[in-house]
């Protein structure tokens, strides 16, 4: 189930200037980055920081005032107005997974997951289901696939919701503080199902609190405060040895609580 | 308190609505000119309404005026909603029998209303297969349906006239004075009146059945005639005197009747041989009458041959004396309805055999009476008629040989063959005519309201029968008589039930749940299409859907329902009445369940779009697939009650001409006055539709609650 290689940049996400503002409060101010294909990006920073929106204009859920995006092969100027077809098409190359999973809750597992690959990419629903059935295998719930979401737990809850995201088979995935909502015990097992998607390859962009996790997964970690990424770079430098206060205060308070 | 209270029950039996000291009056209040809202000042008036008024006044008591639509007015008068109907009840047979019928306070005739254009109706037999608009309970409903012409109910006269105009009808039978003063009143030129149906009609008080009411309103009633109070009203709204001939005065208040007759005619008319006195049928009719009426009779004894001199004179009121009713007579005198009816017979000697029929008659004798009708009849036969002084004389003739036959009336015969045991002559054969004998006055006498009362009450509590039995040996009373129009066979309110238990349940299946069930889809497709522009981001859009939202919710849907059918066609668009139903109901429909579905699908997260949008779904695509069925779940109960409601709404639908469940019971309803039994039936088929959908409400229900946790 690993993405397939191919002959797109080496860059799959390429963000430059990005800026956002809900009314007068300005979320981002101004944020440049890049993703390696194939490589896992963790977002981290305090509450407010603007992690979570920079997240959602990589998919346009938030559209982004300016700033040039480009996610694989499509790139848009959010300072120019652009035609819905090919926000579509931006929006086509990623999958999402919310906080709060955002289950389909009147279709069963499979149906929630087999819906954007039937309805929207029109692809037979025999091969569809297929794949839908190895995915399950692959985060361990195939015997849930006649299952309505209310029936499942929180944990299998989040894990037929990357299901679902991997289904469309995007070139990149993004993750909404995945494991936030969750009773502490089912966190482990969201967990180790990202963890082997970043071990086969899967490019991802994983917003989280899991500090270890993020260490421990990531190739790049980018630390948002107040609107810009203050400070970027591989887990071990950005974790490890924080250059800036703000990150070394931020990484005390989430490691060493009391 | 005891006591004193039942000295109160005891007064009320002698002057009931003096006793209650106020007088409640039912009445349409949309009828001008005769019961209306005066659009200057919003009060209540009208011819109607003035008369109601000015007999209160006479009667030194309070009007409470109680304004009741036409159709029901008669079951709220039962349900004693109050004391009398004022509004223009036209007095008929049937109606005497189920309520106390004033006087009449006018006097019209039925007239027949067309378009202007049309020229296709000039009499009531041209209406055969058209289609015209009457209330459902007055008689003109009943004189078109007799005429072979489809009813259409309304609501009143303005309405139909409306429906006229529209071209949805093609005649409004209706009295004259209504249409008159409709006209005078409007200056519409689009109808015309195109002809009479040959009724009079004349209107009076309704009350309850031995009300007690009678003797004060009829009271009340002769003196603003008297003192020309109910001219002065009539002339008011209805710019003419239309409050027709003293009905009961002349003969009452003479204080005396004066009875011309023979006193020579066994058994009719005849002095007792034992005691002298005079006694004969038409003697004691004649007196039951004057009982009837409160005076005293006097007889005039007069030859047959000058009695119409003699009434011409004066000198007497009326004739008794088997006067035989025929269009001659009816021209010159005013005929009471009969009192006896036979037919011509030919008698003849016993060993006489060679006359059988009129036409043997010819070139033979016979003795008549001069002026009689069956001097006529045998002069027409070609026989040479021999004038005698009366019955007793013309067989005497014949029985001499010197004259042929005889011919006269069955009555007389039978009774002198009964009386005498007369073998000597036979009843040969018969004219073929049948013969009516009524009471005869003056042309234009204005006696016939009262001698025709009198005789009917005869008639009806079988004192006429018993004259006859006396005197005839016979009932000649002529009860079954045909211009009487008979009381329809009474059927029980169950049987009724029964028989319409087919009936109603068609309408509710062909009309009432079709209506119900395209309007239902039609009004949530509408209904859809609100919510949604509701919630668009787009300024005009939205409040363009918000404005209609706003109407239908604040407009009733009644009124909706006229401005569809009534309204819409005087911008040229003509709806039939099933259409145009449909049509406010959807829009109806429309309106409220936009709000409900607005709401259901607000009540999905945001993350639902959110997540559709993720997986690639467009806007319509989510809505369809994500969003709707969510929504559906919260909506169906507030949709489950719009439908419920919308079914027992269809039955305003009745207003605009469908015939659907509750139609039909009031069409059935009207004319037999059983309002419970078809009413009720009505609403248990409603109840029944109502219950069948909550069933099927609770099944939905389960069926979308089976992917949420419980």
């Amino acid at each position: 189930m690993s993405e397939p290689t191919d002959s797109a940049p080496e860059y799959r996400v390429t963000a430059e200037n990005v800026e956002k503002a809900f009314g007068e409060n300005k979320v981002l101010r101004g944020v440049s980055f890049t993703v390696e294909r194939g490589t896992a990006t963790a977002i981290i920073g305090p509450s407010g920081s603007g992690k979570t929106t920079l997240l959602r204009t990589l998919n346009a859920l938030d559209r982004a005032d300016s700033g040039v995006i480009r996610v694989d092969d499509v790139e848009i100027d959010f300072s120019t107005p652009t035609p819905k077809s090919e926000v579509r098409r931006f929006q086509s190359r990623s999958g999402f997974v919310f906080q709060g999973h955002n289950l389909f809750p009147h279709k069963t597992v499979l149906e929630n997951i087999i819906e954007g690959p039937v309805v929207v990419q029109k692809r037979p629903k025999e091969e569809a289901v297929a794949d839908a059935v190895e995915l399950l295998e692959q985060v361990g719930l195939a015997e849930k696939r006649d299952q309505y979401p209310f029936q499942l737990s929180g944990g299998q809850q989040q894990r037929v919701g990357i299901a679902r995201a991997l289904a469309l088979k995007p070139k990149l995935v993004l993750f909404d503080e995945p494991t936030s909502a969750l009773d502490p015990e089912l966190v482990g097992e969201v967990l180790s199902v990202i963890k082997d998607l970043a071990v086969e390859g899967w490019t991802l962009v994983i917003v989280t609190h899991e500090i270890q996790f993020a260490r421990q997964v990531s190739h790049q970690v980018l630390f948002t405060d107040q609107g810009i990424i203050l400070e970027k770079g591989s887990p071990d430098e950005v974790i490890g040895d924080p250059k800036e206060e703000r990150t070394r205060q931020f990484l005390q308070r989430i490691l060493n609580p009391l | 308190m005891v006591f004193v209270s039942a000295c109160g029950t005891s007064g009320n039996t002698q002057d009931p609505i003096k006793s209650a000291g106020v007088l409640r009056v039912g009445t349409e209040g949309v009828y001008s000119p005769f019961s209306y809202h005066d659009p200057a000042t919003g009060q209540l008036a009208g011819y109607d309404v003035d008369v109601a008024k000015a007999v209160a006044e006479k009667l030194g008591v309070r009007v409470e005026f109680v304004e009741t639509p036409w159709d029901s007015i008669f079951a709220a008068l039962e349900a004693n909603r109050f004391d009398v109907v004022a509004n223009q009840v036209t007095i008929n047979p049937e109606r005497q029998g189920k309520y106390d019928l004033s006087q009449p306070y006018t006097v019209g005739e039925g007239v027949i209303v067309t378009r202007a254009n049309d020229n296709s109706i000039k009499t009531l037999a041209d209406i055969k297969g058209k289609t015209a608009a009457e209330n459902a309970t007055s008689n003109w409903a009943q004189v078109a349906r007799d005429a072979g012409a489809n009813v259409e109910t309304v609501e009143g006269f303005t309405q139909a006239i409306t429906l006229l105009n529209q071209g949805r009808v093609d005649v409004v039978i209706n009295d004259s004075i209504a249409v008159y003063a409709y006209l005078a009143e409007t200056g519409d030129t689009s109808v015309k009146i195109a002809g009479t149906v040959g009724e009079k009609s004349e209107q009076g008080f309704a009350a309850r059945k031995d009300s007690g009411y009678l003797p004060e309103l009829n009271g009340a009633l002769n003196e603003l005639r008297a003192d020309g109070t109910l001219t002065e009203i009539s002339e008011k709204y209805l710019k003419t005197d239309a409050t027709g001939a003293p009905p009961e005065s002349p003969i009452r208040s003479a204080g005396v009747l004066r009875v011309g007759t023979e006193g020579t005619y066994a058994p009719f008319s005849y002095h007792d041989p034992g005691t002298g006195e005079l006694v004969g049928y038409d003697i004691d009719v004649a007196r039951a009458v004057g009982e009837k009426l409160g005076v005293p009779v006097e007889f005039v004894e007069t030859p047959w041959d000058s009695m119409f001199a003699a009434l011409e004179a004066n000198r007497f009121d009326v004739v008794a004396n088997q006067v035989t009713v025929s269009p001659e007579r009816e021209g010159k005198y005013d005929l009471s309805v009969p009192y006896a009816v036979g037919e011509g017979v030919i008698v003849t000697r016993a060993d006489d055999d060679s006359i059988k029929s009129v036409e043997d008659l010819k070139g033979k004798t016979t003795a008549q009476s001069a002026t009689s009708n069956w001097a006529q009849v045998a002069r027409d036969a070609g026989a040479t008629v021999e004038s005698v002084e009366g019955f007793a004389q013309a067989i005497t003739l014949l029985n001499q040989g010197r004259v042929d036959a005889t011919v006269n009336d069955s009555i007389a015969v039978y009774a002198y063959l009964a009386e005498t045991g007369d073998t000597s002559i036979k009843i040969a054969g018969e004219t073929g005519e049948k013969s009516e004998q009524a009471l005869a006055a003056r042309k234009n006498s204005g006696l016939l309201p009262e001698l025709n009362g009198a005789l009917e009450e005869l008639r009806t509590d079988g004192k006429l029968s018993e004259i006859s039995q006396q005197y005839l040996k016979a009932d000649a009373s002529g009860g079954e008589q045909p211009q009487q129009a008979q009381p329809p066979p009474v059927r029980s309110a169950w049987q009724l039930v029964l028989d319409n238990l087919w009936p109603l349940a068609k309408a509710a299946l062909t009309m009432t749940i079709p209506l119900t069930i395209i309007s239902f889809i039609l009004g949530l497709v509408i209904a859809l299409a609100v919510a949604l522009a509701r919630l668009s981001s787009n300024v005009v859009v939205s409040n363009v859907a918000r404005f209609y939202i706003s109407i239908i919710r604040g407009t009733p849907l009644l009124v909706q329902l006229f401005i569809v059918f009534y309204a819409m066609p005087e911008f040229g668009v003509k709806i039939d009445p099933f259409p145009a139903a449909v049509i406010a109901f959807s829009l109806n429909v429309g309106g409220y369940a936009a709000e409900i579905i607005r709401s259901a699908i607000l009540s999905v997260p945001k993350g639902q779009w959110e997540a559709a949008e993720t997986i690639g779904l467009n806007y319509t695509g989510a809505l369809r697939r994500i969003i709707l069925p969510q929504a559906t779940r919260v909506a169906v109960p507030p949709l489950s009650n719009t439908l419920i409601s919308l079914v027992k709404d269809t039955s305003l639908a009745s207003t605009i001409l469908v015939t659907e469940l509750l139609r039909r019971a009031q069409e059935v309803a009207a004319p037999t006055f059983e309002f419970f039994a078809l009413y009720g039936t009505a609403a248990i088929y409603y109840w029944v539709i109502c219950l069948v959908l909550s069933f099927g409400q609770a099944r939905v229900e389960r069926r979308l609650e089976r992917y949420v946790a419980r």
